[in-house]
């Protein structure tokens, strides 16, 4: 069964359509999350708010476009409008097992293929742009991890965003020479 | 750099964001200037830390899980205090004044239905009383309508098909009355605290609840007292919340609610609020499991406040 088949069902009433239409599709809107807020707390209240919407808007869907877009563009707006109205922003940006005053080694990073602490190398520079990232303004944020870790085309976050490319080159570049001035040590 | 164009493509062309023109121009330049080779290899050093971040976190599953279960619970709520009608019919050659007059008929019908049969229509057999009593808005004639219909989406509006559709939602005032212990009457309050925007509503929602002598174990009311607990905007909210859930009886999603509030609230009256349930819980030595364990220790170190990182250092030489 396709996804329009199971929206048509939604759209009447049967709520295991709506589960597994969400179940195809709920990893994707996970993930944007995570990438965007990092807390796994804030990840769940994004997915849960992002789909309470598709399931009050469902029976509007009007198959202009495919659900996939949709239930993106909601994403990306959940996403934007998270820091608003939520009183974890304010908080510093931080992993849920590292110490409030832990600071952040300062130095170069070697390539993490070359020695033998690899895994210890790549945790850290995970660290490292994730806390970049949490220095962005929210829409170069969401563009920068579009595009660099969930891998979407300009054309498509453009569709999420609701804007021109033009625009999320302009956000995208702006993002990218923060993050360089951010990530300037390790480059 | 001096070149303010190629700067440009050059952030684009990590990651392949441009098109072919532009690549190949980029492409020419790069031949000639040795600044902008060595901002390129710069920048796919960042692209390559990026590389390193997305290979590196796929979706938690565990998390999706918790994310599965929890939407599910809301669900649940949605369906039941959201009064969200879809209606289609078919008028096939009315005038559209018509239309419009059959149609505000049937949304009053409809609005009459709701309030009188709708969300709180007794299940039980035999007309036998609960202690939570409704009286729905009574409808007699249009200029007493009390249903206000909102949010109308029109799906399909007609224009030369004499067919209408459109959704919308049918707000019915009903009056509750009934004791705090009945699960009715602490469904719609959970409802109210997850769901209302105005902080007063959730407020007076939550001390309602935490004012019954003691919550019964109920995962949807538990649910909704844990993610105000996590989540809500306002610290009287919160604080209450945790309250409440102190009177129901102690599980794994009660005590990480605590944990949480303990090692992450900004503010320490929760955290106090915290410690203090989770000692008056974990009553006897021995019960201090490793996550526990691992929160008190953390706070006895780091906590700001003096009451904490004492209260910590005494729970945990009390219960090894």
């Amino acid at each position: 069964m396709d996804d329009n088949e199971l929206i048509r069902k939604a759209q009447g009433g049967d709520t295991n359509a709506f589960e597994e239409l969400v179940y195809r599709h709920d990893r994707s809107v996970l993930s944007i999350a995570s990438r965007y807020v990092l807390s796994a707390d804030e990840a769940k209240d994004i997915y849960q708010e992002v789909f309470l919407r598709v399931y009050r808007g469902l029976k509007g869907f009007r198959f202009q476009s495919e659900f996939a877009t949709w239930l993106h563009r909601i994403t990306v707006n959940v996403c934007l409008s998270h820091k608003a109205s939520n009183r974890s922003y304010s908080r510093p940006r931080q992993r849920e097992d590292e110490g409030e005053d832990e600071s952040h080694a300062e130095g170069d990073v070697a390539d993490p293929a070359d020695g033998p602490d690899a895994t210890a190398l790549r945790s850290e520079i995970s660290r490292r742009v994730e806390e970049a990232l949490g220095t962005l303004a929210p829409k170069h944020r969401m563009v920068f991890s579009l595009r660099h870790l969930e891998g979407y085309s300009l054309k498509e976050i453009a569709g999420m965003m609701e804007c021109t490319e033009g625009t999320v080159k302009r956000y995208l570049f702006d993002a990218t020479r923060k993050m360089r001035g951010s990530l300037r040590d390790l480059t | 750099m001096r070149h303010k164009r190629f700067e440009r493509l050059l952030a684009l062309s990590v990651g392949g964001g441009l098109g072919k023109d532009e690549e190949e121009e980029l492409s020419r330049h790069l031949e000639t200037c040795d600044v902008c080779r060595s901002e390129l290899q710069k920048l796919q050093r960042l692209h390559g830390f990026t590389e390193i971040v997305r290979t590196g976190s796929p979706v938690d599953e565990t998390l999706l899980m918790e994310a599965r279960r929890e939407l599910h619970t809301l669900l649940r709520y949605e369906g039941r205090t959201r009064q969200v009608h879809a209606l289609g019919w078919s008028l096939p050659s009315f005038a559209a004044p018509m239309k419009m007059v059959l149609a505000a008929a049937l949304v009053f019908a409809v609005g009459f239905g709701i309030g009188n049969f709708g969300l709180f229509r007794s299940s039980q057999p035999g007309g036998e009383r609960t202690t939570a009593q409704f009286q729905t808005a009574s409808v007699r004639t249009p200029s007493e309508l009390q249903t206000k219909i909102e949010n109308v989406q029109f799906l399909d509006r007609g224009e030369g098909s004499g067919v209408v559709e459109f959704t919308f939602d049918a707000v019915t005032p009903v009056h509750m009355r009934g004791n705090v212990d009945d699960p009715k009457v602490q469904k719609v309050l959970a409802s109210a605290l997850l769901t209302d925007n105005n902080p007063g509503v959730r407020l007076s929602a939550v001390n309602a609840l935490g004012s019954a002598p003691q919550l019964k174990a109920d995962s949807a009311l538990e649910f909704a007292l844990i993610k105000a607990l996590r989540s809500d905007p306002n610290v009287g909210v919160r604080k209450q919340a945790l309250l409440a859930l102190k009177s129901m009886p102690l599980d794994e999603g009660i005590k990480q609610a605590f944990l949480l509030a303990l090692s992450k609230d900004s503010n320490p009256g929760i955290r106090i609020a915290a410690i203090n349930a989770l000692d008056v819980a974990i009553s006897r030595p021995g019960e201090i499991d490793n996550a526990v364990r691992e929160v008190l220790q953390r706070n006895a170190l780091n906590d700001k406040n003096d009451y904490i990182r004492l209260k910590a250092k005494a729970v945990l030489s009390e219960r090894q």
